[in-house]
Order: structure tokens, then sequence, then C-alpha cells
């Protein structure tokens, strides 16, 4: 037993070292890379979450869960309609590392890709200036729709 | 002597196996029904046929489809359009009943599970009728059928007996009257025509739905040189989990709007856009009755 237990703290011990030089070797450049990629990763993953936030709010209303609320909705839209334009820059090419859910595809297709954030601006844009609650729940499906679309081509979905 | 007599009885065993060729059948007499080709239209998107049989965004409708990555190779949903040649024009219904529902082609000979005729056959005979009057109605299209990319087709093809033989149950499923007509319909969609449980349900190693973990979820292999897809449990248990009441289930059947604000997409997107989204509401309400209540058993 001592002698197994031995082996392992060795093994554990000279893991750590092999892990110690090869994080040091690269140094420089691996942390800037690395800290480019969390950046680019973080700010990705916060524009879909605020995007996430607007549709759950709005979604609420239209189940009927919350109060139908035309000033929230229309915020909702605007939120996305302002963020859309910004979703081509969030996916330099290569960023699918690690948990990263993006495809591969959305750098063959970057045409494809683009044309579908096009289109979640405009119908985003479309439930900012809804004037009441039936045209909210179309422009909102639409809106939604357009999620959708995206992630059914370029994104992998894990759950 | 004592080894040979075990690989004699194996053998014997075997053959035996391949004598069952593929187990039981159900017959369908097509001649019995008129086959209504405007409802057929609406089996078809019940049964999710254009998801597999079509290439995704501007494909020809039902002229074969994109690669599905499986353990046992890469399949790709044949040209099913009314071509003589490279359709299925030239079938008769009983040829088309025959495949639908116990997976067997007078063409290729049995066919593999890829194409769900293990939840097909719980169709309805007048579903299947409609069905097959709406395809002969689809227009032709002569793209050849692109051969599946697996390891020794004619090995799989032979072992296609004996496994349906073992894992093909061609019972249609019996309605169950202490259930509400919602709920039943719910699970002839659920289990049977809509095949939902083929990819929330986990398999085996044989490739065989493990049924006592059903709609437990279940995985996808590898798609577009990534990693491979999870596909969620949707038990009673684990929607409330995340928080699916029926409006949220309905809105995500209509919208692929979750309770939590995510999108769906991944294959759940293609069966929101090729199937869910033509559906009735009544339908929709039937598959949400029987997912919220759990199957009675």
């Amino acid at each position: 037993m001592p002698k197994r237990q031995f082996r392992k703290t060795a093994f554990t011990a000279l893991a750590l070292v092999a892990a110690l030089a090869v994080s040091q070797t690269g140094l420089a450049d691996a942390d800037h890379d690395h800290s480019a990629h969390e950046g680019i990763y973080k700010e990705r993953a916060d524009t879909m979450k605020s995007f996430g936030g607007a549709a759950k709010t709005t979604g609420a209303m239209l189940k009927g869960k919350t109060p139908f609320d035309l000033a929230k909705a229309r915020a909702a839209g605007q939120l996305v309609a302002d963020k859309a334009s910004t979703i081509p820059a969030l996916f330099p090419e290569g960023t699918n590392a690690g948990e990263s859910e993006a495809l591969p595809i959305i750098w063959q297709d970057w045409e494809g890709f683009t044309a579908a954030a096009k289109l979640l601006g405009e119908r985003a844009g479309v439930l900012a200036a809804a004037e009441d609650q039936a045209a909210v729940g179309a422009a909102f499906g639409a809106m939604i729709k357009a999620c959708g679309g995206c992630h059914k081509t370029y994104r992998l979905d894990k759950d | 002597m004592r080894n040979l007599l075990f690989v004699l009885a194996g053998l014997g065993l075997l053959t035996a196996a391949w004598l069952f060729l593929g187990g039981p059948r159900r017959a369908i007499d097509m001649t019995a029904y008129e086959g209504d080709a405007m409802r057929g239209a609406y089996v078809a998107r019940l049964a999710g046929c254009v998801t597999c049989h079509t290439v995704p965004e501007g494909g020809a409708m039902l002229a074969g489809g994109a690669p599905l990555a499986t353990p046992f190779g890469t399949f790709y949903g044949p040209n099913i359009t009314s071509d003589p040649v490279h359709g299925i024009g030239s079938w008769t219904g009983s040829e088309f009943a025959d495949a639908l529902v116990n997976g067997h082609s007078a063409r290729t000979g049995h066919l593999y599970p890829v194409f769900p005729y293990t939840s097909y056959s719980k169709m309805t005979s007048p579903d299947v009728a409609d069905l097959w009057a709406w395809l002969q109605t689809v227009e032709a299209n002569n793209t050849p059928s692109r051969p599946h990319d697996i390891s020794n087709p004619f090995l799989a093809r032979a072992l296609m007996a004996p496994w349906k033989t073992l894992f093909h149950d061609v019972q249609e499923l019996a309605a169950m009257p202490e259930q509400s007509p919602a709920w039943n319909r719910g699970r002839y969609i659920v289990d049977g025509i809509g095949h939902c449980t083929e990819c929330h349900t986990p398999r085996g190693s044989l490739g065989v739905l493990d049924r006592r973990r059903h709609l437990e979820g279940g995985t996808l292999p590898p798609k577009g040189g990534s990693k491979g897809e999870k596909i969620p449990a949707i038990t009673a248990e684990a929607l409330a989990k995340r928080g699916y009441a029926r409006a949220d289930l309905l809105m995500a059947f209509r919208y692929g709007l979750a309770p939590d604000g995510d999108v769906l997409g991944g294959s759940m997107g293609e069966v929101l856009s090729d199937q869910l989204e033509h559906l009735s509401a009544d339908d929709l309400e039937a598959i949400a009755t029987y997912l919220l209540s759990g199957p009675a058993n």
C-alpha cells in the first residue's frame, strides 16, 4: 500500500511540474490569446444572456404569467435590435474552443450567419415598434423564430 | 468434443433466429381505405418525414436528406418523391405500408431502424393510407439516393433480420380508456408517429431504445466537426424541473422559446420548423397533456 501511495504522490508531483513548465513556456503569448478569447467568449455569453432575459420577460407576459406591459415588450425588442448588429463581431473565426457551443459552420457559411443576425435585428425592430398586445405577440414570435433559425444551424445544443 | 457441441448449438440458434426473418409483421390492407392526400400532407408533418428526407434550407422536397451520423455509420435519408426510378413512384401501397410499419422493403430487404419504423409501426392504418396518398402527389425528383456510409453494408443488412425479430414490436398502441382522448392522442404522437421517443429515450449498445428509461434523454453523435449533441429528458419530472408548465411547453412547440429565455436549436430546431410548427393547436395540446402527465407504465 505505501509503495502504491508513493507512486501516486510522485506521479502527481511530476504532473504538476510538467504542467507548470508548459504554462511557463508560452506564457506571454498564451496569456494574451487566452484573455482575448475569454473576453470575446464572455462578451458573447453576456449578449446572449441579455437576449434571453428579454425573451423570458416578454414570453412570460404572453403566457399570461405576468401582466402585459407594452413598454417592457418594446424595450425588449429595442435591446435585441440594438445588439443584433454586434453579433458578427462576437464570433471571430475559430472561437469555438472548450465549452463553446458555436459550430464551425459559422465561418464556413459566414454570409448566412451574418444574414441571420441581420434578420434578428430587423424583427426585433418590429417588436420595438409594436403598438398593442396582438402586434407584440406576432412580432415576438417572429423574433424568437429568428433566434431559433440561427441556433438551429450554427449552435450545438448541449441541453 | 464438448466445445464442438457448443459451437453447433450456437450455430443452430443463430440459424433459427434468421429463420424468423425479421419477426412478425403487421398486415395493412391498403385497399380497405381510400387515402386522403390532403390529410396525408398533415400526417407527413406529424411523422416528420421532411427532416430526414430533405436537405435543410432549400433542398428539393423529400428528394433525399442530409447526413445522419450514428454509432453504426452515416446514413442518408433516401429520395422518396414520386420519381419511378430514384424515388418510390413505382411502389405499391402495400409495399409502402410494409416499409413503414414492418421495416421491410421489397427492393432492398430489411431496413435499418434509423428509419424509425419502430415508431411508425404504431401508426393507424388510415394514417398510413393518407400518407401514401399524399406521397404519390409529391413532385418527382430524379436525384439518386446517396448510399449509406457504413463499414459492412452486406453484413449489416443481413443482421437486420434477427435484430427485428428480437427488437421490433409491430403492435399498434392499445388505447388506454382510463386516460383522456388528448392523452391517448399525445401518446400516439410522442411514442408513435411523431417518434419523439427515438431521440429522447437513451439507446443501448445494439441501438435498441431502453424503454425502461422512457424519455429520459439521449445523445446524438458529433455533427459538423463539433461535439455531440445531448438530447434532454422530457419526462414529466424533468420538464417540471426545467420550469415547463403547459403554457411553456406550447410556447416552446410554437416558437422554440424555453422557460429560461433560451431558444431551442440544433436538431430540435429542425423538428420545430419541419414538424411541430405545422401541427394543429389540438395536437400540440395533446402532446403537452401526455408529456406533463407522465406515461402510465
